[in-house]
């Protein structure tokens, strides 16, 4: 959307121009002198080397890809390597095609048009708190409510990330193993806070249903198993204590807990930080 | 992450065609002008209409 003549417009002239209520961090001077300096060097640039710098930074779009089969860590990156491996591999290739069927996880219809979310949606996330909340209110301790407890533990069960990101070690990537995601395993990335209320949630189904059962039953257990067989024992101990490691996993050296993976930089990359619209 | 496929396509020089949607794009105009749901959109009751993304990749 342009406010004046597309073609009137100085690009170079732009990249500081930003809404000043969206400016939460000006680029540093350092940062802008570089910029100049880069945005000559763009005018000469050495072929060997950007040829090997493409090579690799290919290479790095491509792990991503496959990490998280195609969804990438938000709509905003995939709708850009889409481009770039339409541009690279071809709309014929199974990349292209892959990517193609997995834009539809974003999109969903609301009252003001097509809206797009930021990732393939929250189940995890909703599936834990209701879990916890069945539980909390007694509601789960009633039989016709049975079958929708399973399903929910079933569900906790399959989306548990079962182990690392297929290119482990090379990726970048913090582990996963025993991790729970913010929507569903194959988008692959971690989250501290989404593990702990998944494993909450399977705590709370598999384990504390049977004294809430005995709480809120009228009636003694008709036999010795059957409070304690309310719920299948679907999750090992081992998967939770996967669960547990990948959580402490991720603390940071100040006593902080990390969302998705731990400081790995010395502050002053600030300076360097292209990125003003976001708070720190 | 989302670097890595804006260098590569600013790296790459890359550049998709100019079609008239594209082209059209570019025509100044100010947010009351856009019509954030077309009067078509809706009443068509389509769930999964073709994306502005589709358009510009078939032309490309």
């Amino acid at each position: 959307m342009y406010t004046q003549d597309y073609y009137s417009i100085e690009w170079a002239r732009q990249g500081n121009n930003v809404c000043k209520v969206d400016l939460y961090a000006p680029h540093s001077a350092l940062f802008d002198g570089l910029n100049v300096i880069l945005a000559q060097y763009e005018k000469c640039s050495l072929p060997p080397l950007r040829r090997a710098a493409l090579k690799r930074v290919y290479d790095l779009i491509l792990t991503e890809d496959d990490n998280t089969d195609f969804q990438d860590l938000g709509p905003v990156n995939k709708m850009m390597n889409f481009i770039v491996r339409w541009h690279v591999d071809g709309p014929e290739s199974d990349a292209f095609k892959r990517h193609r069927r997995r834009r539809a996880d974003f999109m969903w219809l609301g009252k003001e048009g097509m809206m797009m979310t930021g990732t393939n949606g929250s189940q995890l996330w909703d599936i834990a708190f209701i879990s916890q909340a069945i539980v909390e209110s007694g509601l789960a301790a009633e039989e016709p409510n049975r079958a929708s407890c399973v399903k929910a533990l079933e569900w906790l069960d399959q989306a548990q990330i079962k182990g690392n990101t297929m290119h482990f070690g090379k990726d970048y990537r913090h582990q996963s193993k025993g991790a729970w995601p913010f929507s569903t395993p194959a988008q692959s990335y971690t989250v501290s806070d989404c593990t702990a209320e998944g494993l909450k949630a399977v705590l709370y189904l598999q384990e504390h249903l049977e004294c809430v059962l005995q709480t809120f039953h009228t009636r003694p257990a008709r036999n010795s198993d059957e409070f304690s067989s309310f719920t299948p024992k679907l999750i090992s101990k081992q998967r939770m204590c996967d669960a547990v490691d990948v959580m402490l996993s991720l603390q940071n050296s100040d006593g902080g807990f990390a969302s998705y993976e731990l400081i790995r930089g010395p502050q002053w990359l600030e300076l360097l930080n292209p990125a003003e619209v976001f708070g720190t | 992450m989302v670097y890595l496929p804006m260098s590569y396509l600013y790296g790459s020089r890359f550049k998709a065609k100019e079609t008239d949607l594209i082209l059209s794009l570019r025509e100044v105009r100010t947010y009351a002008m856009i019509p954030l749901i077309s009067t078509e959109f809706v009443s068509s009751g389509i769930v999964y209409p073709g994306l502005l993304f589709d358009r510009v990749g078939q032309a490309g």
